[in-house]
């Protein structure tokens, strides 16, 4: 009999002291040897069923049976000890140890007196390696690890405890779309060897090009499930969303004011530690949103950078109007940055836990900072201005004193679309990775935000790795490869947006329609 | 030739509580629990030990209780700073000035008087060959061989190191960070009391009121210039040592001819320190253990 077989059954969770329904009655049954997608949205209750499954959470009502049998972990250690093991989203490696001292840790095999045995650790590991794409240096530290060999670190130690069951929550959202690749590679190793794996996503095409399965929450109820192969992406869309899919906002026709571009860049070339630009030359005007696709790394932080003025460049930028000089300074630096704000710029950084937000602050905080100029708070005014944009794009958080480090990730991102939104007249809108690790509902509210900014006359400049996104948005899509522009596509007129001829453009580098 | 034997003697001497005391540190900080309380240990088992050899003349039940005071010690310092998840600084300096309060108190009520323990016999401090400077300085030198080599090869070593820079990884191999630390602190109390003991019953006779003389800090300052490792950190309490046998052995000397101020001779040591600092030889590769001084929530 094959192992890895679970059962919920009428799983009811309540959060005290609110009494609210994190799961409500939710019954299913998984398949052992097959990979199974949990999907649903932020707050739709998967971790917490994931983390019942580990006994991290006890259920007020239900039971969890594997294989077969009612399974009552009184804590991780437990069922680590029954073959289950969990790969949470932030990894818990020490970066200070080796690869194989980080496997070790806490299960250590000794040859006596404490001394550790990594010679029959290393070997015993080899022996039950699942996947030859889960080798690495056994002796490297884990700190010079790249993000996608880190989370191979943490499957490796779930496979050295003789995990049958493996869950990984959120696995995708911080690999590139290699790595993605090659995690899924490994998946489906783990898959041919008899065992069994949940992923929790939100991410429609992994979930069609890897899973077996599916199952969608939301709202702590169960919704719906099915093989993947006898479903079609729409219904799981519904699933997750519900009837209510608020559509996307009307494209309405612009008239683009050529005259008055509000990016001008003509020649910028620009040399960093992690990469280059080679003599770009791009406008936006008022009216339009320009995409820039490429895989990450290839210039997209630099050209950012270089747009607000923050790294050293040569050639001509022009942000609304003003000159942003290319030899760095700091305190010219934030000048320039300042003046762009006050001309209307608003400004979405790709990393939100470090650029755009005070993650140990509160939200009110947070929704005021960076644009205030005042030697006495008006603390008052703050609160209410916190109040109208969460109201407005849909903030979710259980108080507004909440710290933004607990907000889920699409939360943090509508208050910073807030903030840079509505504390003033937006003539421009730089959004760097819009949506990136945000739910589903979150990236529709703020696709519609950014249409209706589009609408109100703004110029927009969209910078995502996610294709489907800009193709949503763009009138214009440039591509980057190795620091260039490697192809210039429209929405009307020449070829359209040809999804292979964006995605060659992507990778090889080649000469786009232009 | 005479005054070089004389300086590394002298060197050698002063160098044994600032290593038991640097070496303990290091169990203790690397586990993620900060200590600024070596001080306090050092106190604390420096006057248990001459307060035991004093009343019952034997010097090895000194030994023996000096050293289990300053583990003691190291142990409610570390369930106080874990468990109270209070910041570890704070709780290291309020300990430090209790034991000072503490300290003077029990001794007027034992023996009355100065604040110290009577002049200690011959025979009940170490006997000879314990007593001869190389022996502690030795044992000190074995604990430093222990803990680079503990540190690397053994169950216990990857655990503390584990608990000082990502507890968490702990916490979800079902193996709590907190006790780990409260032993390490336990531990490092009782290497940290053979320096009391050194103190008080090796180069002294006798405890002397507040005779660590603040070298619980320069110990801490060792720690921090040899990067919590424990060749360089050893490297440190010699380079400390070695000034302190220099302004001793300057004081009152002529240098070329000229009447040096004693005042002048005593900053020696803060100008090495100053210096290696500067040359920062603990600063490439090894930083402070990462989650050092913070509590944990399993």
């Amino acid at each position: 009999m094959q192992t890895g077989r679970v059962e919920f059954q009428n799983i009811t969770r309540i959060c005290e002291p609110s009494k609210y329904r994190a799961l409500d009655g939710v019954s299913a049954k998984f398949e052992a040897g097959q990979i199974h997608a949990v999907l649903g949205e932020n707050g739709a209750g998967k971790s917490t069923l994931m983390k019942i499954l580990f006994g991290l959470v006890r259920p007020n009502e239900g039971t969890v049976h594997v294989n077969g049998s009612v399974a009552k972990f009184a804590s991780p250690t437990d069922a680590i000890r029954t073959g289950l093991g969990m790969v949470q989203q932030h990894f818990s490696l020490v970066e200070t140890l080796s690869v194989i001292d980080n496997i070790m840790l806490g299960h250590e095999s000794t040859l006596g007196g404490g001394r550790l045995d990594r010679a029959r650790a290393i070997q015993e590991l080899e022996e039950a390696l699942p996947s030859e794409d889960l080798r690495l240096d056994w002796n490297r530290l884990v700190g010079e690890l790249s993000i996608g060999e880190q989370q191979r670190v943490e499957i490796l130690k779930l496979i050295a405890r003789k995990a049958q069951i493996l869950v990984l929550d959120e696995p995708t959202a911080v690999l590139s779309p290699r790595e993605i690749e090659s995690l899924f590679k490994i998946l489906k190793d783990l898959k041919a060897r008899g065992r069994t794996v949940f992923v929790i996503t939100h991410k429609l095409s992994e979930v069609f090009d890897h899973c077996d399965t599916w199952m969608v929450l939301r709202a702590g109820k169960f919704v719906g499930s099915g093989e993947i192969a006898k479903t079609t992406r729409s219904e799981i869309v519904r699933a997750m969303v519900g009837a209510d899919v608020p559509p996307l906002a009307d494209r309405v026709k612009m008239q683009v004011d050529l005259a008055k571009p509000a990016i001008r860049v003509s020649n910028l070339s620009a040399e960093t530690s992690s990469g280059r630009l080679g003599a770009l030359k791009f406008s936006v005007h008022p009216g339009e949103i320009v995409g820039i696709a490429g895989v990450d790394g290839s210039g997209q932080t630099e050209l950012v950078n270089s747009l607000i003025g923050i790294q050293s460049f040569s050639g001509e930028v022009e942000v609304l109007g003003n000159r942003v000089e290319g030899t760095f300074d700091e305190t010219q630096a934030s000048n320039c940055l300042a003046g762009l704000l006050a001309s209307g710029l608003a400004l979405v950084s790709e990393d939100r836990h470090h650029q755009g937000l005070w993650m140990d602050q509160s939200v009110w905080l947070n929704a005021n900072l960076g644009y205030k100029n005042e030697s006495w708070l008006h603390l008052g005014d703050w609160a209410t201005e916190a109040e109208r944009f969460a109201r407005e794009y849909d903030v979710r958080a259980p108080g507004l004193g909440t710290e933004v480090r607990n907000l889920s990730g699409g939360n943090q991102q509508k208050l910073i679309f807030a903030r840079e939104m509505m504390s003033r007249p937006v003539k421009l809108l730089i959004a760097h990775q819009p949506t990136r690790g945000v739910d589903l509902a979150a990236v529709q509210l703020i696709h519609g935000k950014i249409l209706a900014a589009r609408a109100a006359g703004a110029a927009v400049l969209v910078i995502s790795s996610e294709l489907d996104e800009l193709f949503a948005l763009s009138d214009r899509l440039l591509v980057m490869a190795g620091g260039v522009f490697s192809g210039e596509f429209f929405r009307e007129g020449g070829d359209g947006f040809d999804r292979d001829r964006v995605g060659d453009a992507m990778i090889l580098g080649k000469r786009g329609s232009t | 030739m005479d005054l070089v034997v004389a300086f590394l003697e002298s060197t050698i001497r002063l160098s044994v509580p600032l290593l038991f005391a640097a070496l303990g540190g290091l169990i203790s900080e690397r586990s993620g629990l900060a200590n600024v309380a070596l001080e306090g240990k050092l106190l604390i088992s420096a006057f248990v030990g001459a307060a035991v050899a004093a009343t019952t003349g034997n010097p090895w039940l000194a030994l023996t209780a000096g050293v289990l005071s300053g583990a003691l010690g190291g142990w409610i310092f570390g369930v106080l700073s874990v468990f109270t998840k209070a910041d570890h600084i704070v709780v290291g300096i309020a300990f430090n000035m209790l034991v000072a309060g503490i300290i003077p108190t029990v001794c007027r009520a034992m023996f009355g008087g100065t604040g110290g323990t009577p002049q200690l016999a011959i025979e009940t401090r170490m006997p000879a060959p314990i007593a001869g400077d190389f022996t502690f300085f030795g044992a000190a030198l074995l604990l430093c061989w222990m803990l680079h080599w503990g540190l690397r090869e053994t169950k216990w070593g990857l655990r503390l190191k584990a608990a000082g820079d990502q507890p968490v990884a702990l916490i979800v191999q079902g193996v709590n960070p907190n006790w780990i630390r409260v032993w390490a602190g336990a531990l490092a109390g009782a290497c940290v009391g053979f320096g009391g003991i050194d103190l008080s019953m090796v180069q002294g006779s006798g405890y002397i009121r507040d005779m660590a003389g603040g070298r619980g800090f320069i110990a801490l300052a060792a720690l921090i210039l040899g990067g919590w490792r424990p060749v360089p950190t050893a490297i440190a309490c010699l380079v400390f040592a070695a000034a302190d046998a220099t302004q001793m052995l300057l004081q009152g000397q002529k240098l070329f001819g000229f009447n040096v101020p004693n005042s002048l001779v005593q900053i020696v040591p803060y100008l090495v320190t100053i210096g290696v600092l500067a040359l920062r030889f603990g600063g490439k590769g090894m930083l402070a253990p990462k989650a050092i001084n913070q509590p944990i929530n399993p």
